[in-house]
């Protein structure tokens, strides 16, 4: 099964921190979405393995825009 | 690198960074403790005086400590006459004596003779506030001049000044307060009151005097020549007049009469049950590594609280709702040296959505109805903004999250681990929400709005304002405006800029931060818990 993980709020992506293939483990930080003046760390919401990333840095994205699919 | 590799790196970067920081914690206590340097401390030996702060640890229960607060009050406080005032002239803290929490005072006449300036009123009153919440016993150690004249029209005349000392003395013995005074020096004028309104007070033999006008003022006014000690000495106050009850020789045997004094107290009780205290499962300055260097940087609270709750372990509640917008504040229950404490902290960005301020007001009312304390973790750099958080509502759950703080009656205090802006510091338990206690951090910044945010605002308006005079600013002054902007924001939402006003009640190293959270919860918890009632709440 597939996890999406989505933009919580609109904003700008300054790192990836992780590509395909990564295995990471819930609560692992992924991304770092800049937005509110913040640096807001996004993590993974389930322990699981990389499928696609979506985004890459500079990126501009929406609230809900998916970033990173997670199985 | 590996992940992990270059998360252990800046964990290693981080411990150095607030290390480093911390040690100007040490250097604002140094100035503190030893206002005047050796000039002052060798008039204090030719008086036969010691420093306050000894003649508090000889007070206290041999082998405890005392919590000292707001030691940076004053500093750098910049009046147009005086440039700094250590640690506003007063110690004010909590100590045990007799195994009772008792709030203690004490002039440091080091400093202009113990004259009082706005902000040692402000301390002074602030001691008085916290021992009246908590409903604990003061002991005075008096030894001051009175007001700092000069600035007489900021001491004397306002509410929150010079009389309010004795007005708050005279309620809190209403109240039940026991209150005892040891006059170590002159206490004249107004500040006389504070020997004559104790319940009980110490004079000592050839260094305490109290009297309403000094032998130059009676000369002046009615043509009588007398020396200081015959007019208000300890033997006129415990002999003739009565004003003071208790005559000594020397400050050692005031201190002794204090503990005598005192030991006739009930002995204080928690109105909670509290369990065996564990230590945290993760090794100690733990904190010092999880907290970015940077405030601008997100931060995972969960492992905050793995470094200070017994035995590690944290109650999380509504641990799965909305992930990325409700856990930006995390709720749920730790055990605080035995003590049950509700938590309320920001986490990530600490960036408030509509879902996380719905469930910190649900938790909120859930730790008033359960009756425990309330802590709250601010690192919160304001309410989301943009169409869609407002439409949904984030005004009216913001507005709840103040309203649920403002009137839960549970002792609630507030620790700044990070930004600290705008209306979040108000739904997250600001000095103006009157916490019991404010502990910041040296990560902590409080404001209006950030730096870089104000920078931005700032810049723009100040274009807007100069295009309307018909000017241009070009891209070089915009760039140096801004920067004098964000440079004036960054050093006043400083912790020391804060504590130094009394905005917080000290800035503490990380790896006491447990401690002193788990010592003014135990405060706290020396008078029954209310019931809560809340107004209105929008749903």
């Amino acid at each position: 099964m597939s996890v999406e993980v989505s933009a919580p709020m609109p904003g700008t992506i300054s790192e990836v921190l992780v590509s395909v293939g990564d295995e990471v483990k819930f609560d692992d930080e992924i991304i770092v979405l800049e937005a509110m003046k913040m640096n807001n760390p996004i993590c993974a919401p389930t322990n699981g393995r990389i499928k696609e990333v979506r985004v890459k840095e500079k990126d501009k994205v929406k609230t809900g825009q998916v970033l990173v699919v997670l199985e | 690198m590996s992940r992990e590799q270059k998360k252990e790196l800046e964990y290693e970067e981080n411990r150095k960074h607030w290390l480093s920081e911390e040690e100007k914690i040490y250097e604002l206590w140094e100035k503190a403790y030893n206002p005047g340097g050796q000039a002052q401390n060798e008039r204090l030996v030719r008086q036969g005086k010691k420093p306050p702060r000894q003649l508090i640890m000889q007070l206290i229960d041999p082998g405890t400590e005392f919590f000292e607060l707001s030691r940076g009050a004053g500093s750098g406080i910049d009046y147009e006459l005086v440039k700094d005032v250590p640690s506003a002239g007063l110690v004010t803290g909590i100590g045990k004596i007799h195994g009772n929490w008792v709030m203690i005072l004490a002039n440091d006449s080091r400093v202009t003779a113990g004259a009082y300036y706005p902000i040692s009123c402000k301390k002074h009153l602030r001691a008085q506030e916290i021992a009246e919440k908590c409903g604990l016993n003061f002991v005075y150690i008096a030894d001051s001049a009175g007001a700092f004249l000069p600035m007489q029209d900021r001491i004397f005349p306002g509410r929150n000044q010079f009389g309010h000392f004795f007005y708050n003395m005279c309620r809190m013995s209403a109240k039940g307060l026991k209150q005892y005074t040891l006059s170590t020096g002159g206490n004249t004028a107004g500040g006389a009151y504070i020997v004559y309104l104790a319940c009980e007070s110490i004079m000592i033999d050839g260094m305490s005097y109290s009297f309403l006008g000094g032998p130059p003022m009676v000369e002046s006014a009615i043509g009588e020549k007398v020396s200081m000690e015959d007019l208000g000495g300890a033997r006129v106050h415990t002999h003739i007049s009565g004003g003071a009850d208790h005559f000594v020789k020397s400050q050692d045997e005031g201190i002794e009469k204090l503990r005598e004094l005192l030991a006739f107290d009930p002995k204080q009780s928690l109105h909670i049950e509290r369990r065996k205290p564990l230590e945290p499962k993760v090794p100690g300055g733990r904190l010092y590594q999880v907290l970015p260097r940077e405030t601008s940087k997100g931060i995972n609270v969960r492992e905050v609280l793995a470094c200070i709750a017994d035995d590690s372990y944290f109650s999380e509640y509504k641990r799965h709702y909305n992930i990325g917008r409700g856990d930006n504040i995390v709720c749920g229950k730790i055990f605080l040296k035995g003590i049950p404490v509700g938590v309320i902290a920001s986490n990530n960005n600490g960036v408030i959505f509509v879902d996380s301020a719905r469930k910190a007001i649900e938790w909120v009312i859930r730790c008033c109805t359960m009756k425990i304390p309330i802590l709250y973790i601010q690192n919160s750099p304001g309410y989301m903004v943009g169409t869609a958080e407002e439409y949904a509502g984030i005004g009216k759950y913001g507005s709840g999250m103040v309203r649920a703080c403002a009137c839960a009656e549970v002792p609630r205090i507030q620790w700044i681990i990070g930004p600290d802006h705008g209306a979040a510091n108000f739904g997250m338990c600001g000095r103006t929400f009157d916490p019991l206690f404010i502990f910041a951090t040296m990560r902590a910044r409080t404001s209006v709005m950030s730096g870089a945010t104000a920078g931005f605002i700032l810049t723009s308006l100040e274009r807007t304002n100069r295009k309307k005079r018909g000017e241009e600013m070009d891209e070089e002054a915009a760039g140096k405006f801004q920067q004098m902007m964000i440079d004036k924001y960054n050093r006043e939402a400083h912790p020391f800029y804060m504590e130094a006003r009394l905005f917080n009640d000290g800035t503490l190293p990380l790896k006491d931060c447990r401690d002193a959270l788990a010592l003014a919860f135990e405060v706290s918890l020396l008078k029954p818990i209310p019931e809560s009632n809340f107004g209105n709440f929008k749903f």
